[in-house]
């Protein structure tokens, strides 16, 4: 895959790099301003940012990219605000629930890009123009391909990749290492439904659903000692070794077809042996602070999974484990999504969300589909507010973050206008925030991806099929 | 390259073949009702990639197996073989692995198994975890005696490598394995290590066909037994080689059809077998959709429990049907059914007074006939409140009669037409009939769907909807069982006799055990054995599976540059 790569030269070969891989962790003195040291790091011209450590010579600021979704859209008469640009106000979807010790995303309003008139053009042209379309491909942009009238489970394919994996990759060639983690997709059990983060094939990236197995894929390692970390690290080799062996033994009496099939799986395994090299600089967390919450997230241990997984995103982030993440906490559609910590009914017909956002027809729903909106907009509210609390260079995390909430549908009639997309985070400067912007007619949300991916200093003026060559959304960067 | 990489944003690769100006511009006329012999033989092209004339192929003598790219064991095939390798325990390590994401109609297609970095990380911490599982009694796992070190450690390492990779295993690996092995910190360090090479091996994950290329006979290779011991374990219970299935590969007894028919005479009586069968069933009509199927609660408030129950229902129907000795005919048009007394009563039958048990009923069968008539696939034709015609009738044009409706031009929005209290369902679709526009495609399918009009949103009978008469009436166009019908039994009649519907069949069956869509072209002479066999043992379903392992196709593989 080639990056349209706005400025700085060819980033080193990663062999290169990687020759030094055993002391990474030691070796490279900007990483000394993130992990737990942190002391002060050198100043940047744009706001608080930090250099990126692992490619100081490309002179590029340091930049994260988060994304989120919320369930079932709004009711727009809560969500978008009154005012102009500057001067906008707050709806209540924004505002915190002390009940809940959740702040509102009202509190960060000086960090937010509120949009509308974004239009989720993709999904409004998929099979069944409903939550599997608005979810899946609210990072890909691109139309979900399906016989019409059908639902999923009929063999739907999508052509990625998404923006995460997109930015991912783009990401590592510029600082010219692999991170520990390409990105992080966090999403309560793995579908195709719920999955936000697709390859180039369509392949959705495993997600990770399980704390104790995310702390573990984090931090499992750093309770070992360097020479722990490094027999595992030659042990890891020596398994691969083996098992490559296998693979090119086998790949040798296949005919062609067989051959490069098996040629990929040898791609993927070569670099899993490159990563299995990079190291996390981190002290680790008690792990007794990261349990699995009983039933896991799919009953009303939501709000457990949700915090204890917003901290290990935090960490990844601040460890430099990884520079791209994604976050969701509940699939949208298919009716199994109850809110008993809201007051809302166990029984189906009186309060499971996705059928109470359908009775659009009625405002007598409103309280509790605003309600449920304000309760998921909190947790962003609270991630927002845990990547303010660390500190880094002269500022925080979140300096360097840009993070995006989307949703499924507009509105819980599968509507697909003025979609209740916003933006938080600067991205180091990269990006205006304090805003209301209005579009002046609906805009394919291609064009926003497209924004996302210039913030990021790279060069594209296209992403997505369903819109084409779209180019920026007007007015969002300078 | 990897099939998925073709991926252009085609449906399912199904070739377009009805008449009707509905595809591509072909210009043919539309159906005067009559469908003519290059009508029906394109109508065949079902479940497949590439277009054929249908003729019977000019040489079927010799073996002329079609492609078989090499197939990686799904999710489900690996939780099995890890629980029958390695013991249950093993197989809860898997619970970390990635659902596959389903790209085609059957988990088996080897356009869902694309490789990402990702997955071979987690194959690798997979393994990880399942050696950890698998050693915590290491004298019970290799079953000599560990104090023998490397004669234990070699004994261990032949066995487990020649039954995870369903074949001997040469001298050099095993002396590789021994090896690596011998680097690890202690006897259980080195099994640990052993297992996790062979578990993330190619010769574990994927399937590979070699062959007895000495053998070859015009360019096909026969294969050897172990590989069509594996080819019968996934095919018939999804899982590896059981020892009975490996004895008889010893014995180099599965290279002839009369060897291969033993086995699977053993095969199906296993209660896997059902599994399989219904798995198939299952995925060929999107049934598993059901379990997650929603409907208006006020107007359905025991749907949500009931799904459940239907997915029993329709499983246990497939089942006996299948393995009952049942034919194509049964399948579609039995009017017996399997329901516990929630089911019962949710159907507004008589309770049978059976719990949760599910027993046979026999309902009317001028209203209930087969598996298109039961609640799982009516509901799952059907909205929240209402029951959807276009859906249930282009499942049935696409999955029953292998026809492929075009999608709908980009600017149609799709948009229901809302219900109303003076109309029923059907007359809301009266635009797609009156519009021209829109009726060159409608007809094809829409017919097929109020066919079902009897059947609410939730698979009920109703006689009126909305407080209107039902009107089941419909034409079937385009297929070759052409013409009227009133009702959903007398519309699988009319399937059940359908040469179309047959060939949809063996070919939707084909996709299932090959892991791709036919290619009328280079599996010509595979399919025209299948759809004469077929025939032959009067359309009976066990008995098409059983073609299937008969088959040359089953036994050979073609030579590849």
């Amino acid at each position: 895959m080639s990056f349209a790569i706005r400025r700085f030269a060819r980033p080193l070969a990663r062999r290169e790099v990687l020759r030094g891989m055993g002391s990474i962790a030691i070796g490279l003195p900007l990483l000394e301003a993130m992990g737990c040291d942190r002391p002060d790091g050198g100043v940047s011209p744009r706001v608080a940012g930090l250099a990126d450590p692992r490619a100081p010579q490309a002179a590029l600021p340091l930049q994260r990219f988060i994304a989120t979704s919320i369930p079932n859209g709004v009711v727009p008469s809560a969500w978008f605000p009154t005012g102009g640009e500057t001067d906008f106000v707050t709806k209540p979807i924004m505002d915190p629930l002390p009940e809940h010790a959740l702040p509102g995303l009202a509190e960060h309003r000086d960090d937010l890009v509120i949009l509308k008139g974004v239009w989720h053009k993709a999904a409004s042209l998929g099979p069944e123009k409903s939550h599997n379309e608005g979810h899946s491909c609210t990072l890909t942009g691109t139309i979900m391909q399906g016989p019409p009238g059908t639902t999923v489970d009929a063999g739907w394919t999508l052509v990625g990749p998404s923006l995460d994996q997109y930015l991912a990759d783009a990401l590592e060639q510029i600082a010219g290492v692999p991170f520990a983690k390409k990105s992080l997709p966090i999403v309560p059990g793995a579908s195709f439904n719920g999955s936000m983060s697709y390859d180039a094939q369509g392949t959705a990236i495993p997600v990770v659903s399980s704390v104790t197995g995310l702390f573990d894929e984090l931090f499992g390692l750093t309770s070992l000692s360097a020479a722990e970390k490094e027999a595992l690290r030659l042990r890891r080799h020596s398994v691969l070794d083996s098992v490559l062996g296998n693979y090119t033994k086998l790949q040798g009496r296949l005919g062609a077809g067989d051959k490069a099939r098996l040629e990929e799986h040898l791609d993927a395994l070569r670099k899993v042996e490159q990563r299995i090299d990079t190291e996390i600089v981190c002290d680790a967390p008690d792990a007794a602070a990261y349990p699995d919450p009983p039933e896991g997230f799919s009953g009303p241990n939501l709000r457990d999974w949700a915090d204890l997984m917003q901290d290990l995103l935090v960490l990844a982030l601040s460890c430099d484990v990884t520079r791209v993440a994604t976050i969701s906490y509940r699939y949208c559609g298919g009716g199994s999504s109850y809110l008993p910590w809201l007051g809302f009914s166990a029984d189906y017909d009186t309060g499971e969300h996705h059928e109470m956002s359908h009775r659009y027809m009625d405002p007598a729903w409103d309280p509790a589909l605003i309600l449920a909106a304000q309760w998921y907009c909190g947790l962003t509210a609270q991630l927002i507010g845990k990547l303010k609390a660390v500190p880094e260079g002269t500022g925080t995390l979140f300096d360097s973050v840009i993070l995006f909430q989307g949703s499924d549908v507009a509105t819980g009639h599968h509507t697909w206008e003025d979609m209740p997309y916003l933006l938080a985070g600067s991205g180091a400067g990269a990006l205006a925030t304090g805003r209301y912007l209005q579009m002046p007619q609906q805009i394919p949300h291609n064009a926003l991806l497209v924004s996302l991916l210039q913030a990021f200093g790279l060069s594209d003026t296209s992403f997505g099929d369903a819109e084409p060559d779209s180019g920026p959304l007007p007015g969002l960067l300078g | 390259m990897l099939d998925s990489r073709s991926r252009t944003g085609a449906t399912l690769g199904f070739a377009v073949a009805l008449v009707g100006a509905c595809y591509d511009g072909v210009a043919d006329d539309p159906a005067s009702g009559e469908a003519g012999e290059g009508a029906t033989e394109g109508a065949l092209d079902s479940a497949s990639e590439g277009a054929s004339d249908g003729a019977e192929p000019a040489d079927c003598d010799t073996p002329q197996p079609g492609p078989a790219p090499i197939r990686r064991l799904t999710r489900r095939e690996l939780d099995n073989t890890l629980t029958d390798l390695l013991g249950p325990d093993a197989a809860l390590a898997a619970a970390m692995l990635p659902t596959d994401v389903q790209a085609r109609i059957f988990d088996t297609d080897i356009a869902s198994h694309g490789i990402t970095e990702e997955l071979a990380y987690a194959y690798m911490r997979l393994a990880e975890d399942v050696a950890v599982a698998a050693t915590t009694d290491v004298p019970a796992l290799v079953g000599c005696d560990v104090a023998q070190g490397e004669a234990c450690a070699r004994e261990f390492v032949t066995s487990l490598c020649s039954r995870a990779w369903r074949r001997p295993c040469s001298a050099d690996e095993v002396d590789g394995l021994v090896a690596l092995w011998a680097a690890g910190d202690d006897f259980a360090d080195g099994v640990q290590r052993v297992i996790e090479v062979v578990l993330q091996s190619a010769d574990f994950l994927y399937r590979p066909e070699l062959g007895d290329i000495v053998a070859a006979v015009d360019g096909a290779v026969p294969l050897d037994s172990y590989e069509i011991a594996t080819r019968l374990s996934y095919l018939l219970w999804g899982t590896m080689p059981d020892d009975e299935l490996l004895a008889a590969a010893e014995a180099d007894a599965l290279r002839d059809p009369g060897g291969i028919a033993t086995q699977v005479d053993r095969m199906l009586d296993d209660p896997r077998a059902a599994e399989q069968v219904v798995w198939f069933h299952e995925q060929w009509l999107g049934l598993t959709a059901i379990e997650s199927t929603v409907k208006d609660p006020a107007l359905f408030p025991e749907f949500a429990t009931a799904r459940v129950a239907m997915r029993a229902e329709s499983a246990r129907f497939v089942e006996a049907v299948v393995l009952g000795g049942g034919d194509l005919g049964d399948l579609l048009m039995s009017p017996s059914t399997y329901v516990n007394d929630e089911l019962a009563a949710f159907y507004g039958l008589a309770v049978p007074g059976s719990g949760g048990e599910f027993v046979e009923v026999q309902l009317p069968p001028d209203r209930h006939a087969g598996v298109l008539t039961k609640g799982a696939f009516l509901a799952i034709g059907g909205n929240q409140a209402s029951s959807s015609p276009v859906r249930r009738g282009v499942t049935v044009l696409r999955q029953v009669l292998c026809g492929e409706p075009a999608p709908p031009p980009p600017d149609v929005m799709g948009s229901v037409p809302p219900p109303t209290p003076d109309t029923t369902t059907r007359e809301r679709f009266e635009v797609h009939v009156s519009d021209p526009a829109c009726s060159a495609c409608h007809t094809l399918f829409d017919p097929i769907g109020f066919a079902f009009e009897h059947f609410d949103a939730a698979g009920r009978w109703r006689d009126l909807d909305n407080g209107f008469a039902v009107d089941a009436s419909g034409d079937l166009i385009g297929t070759d069982v052409d013409g009227a019908f009133d009702g959903a039994a007398a519309l699988a009649a009319k399937l059940a006799d359908s040469e179309q519907v047959r060939g949809c069949y063996v070919d939707h069956l084909f996709a299932f055990a090959n892991g791709r869509l036919v290619d009328h072209d280079a599996d010509a002479c595979t399919t025209s054995a299948l759809r004469s066999e077929f025939a032959a043992a009067d359309y009976g379903l066990a008995d098409l599976v059983v073609a299937l392992t008969q088959s040359d196709a089953f036994r050979y593989r073609r030579s590849e540059p």
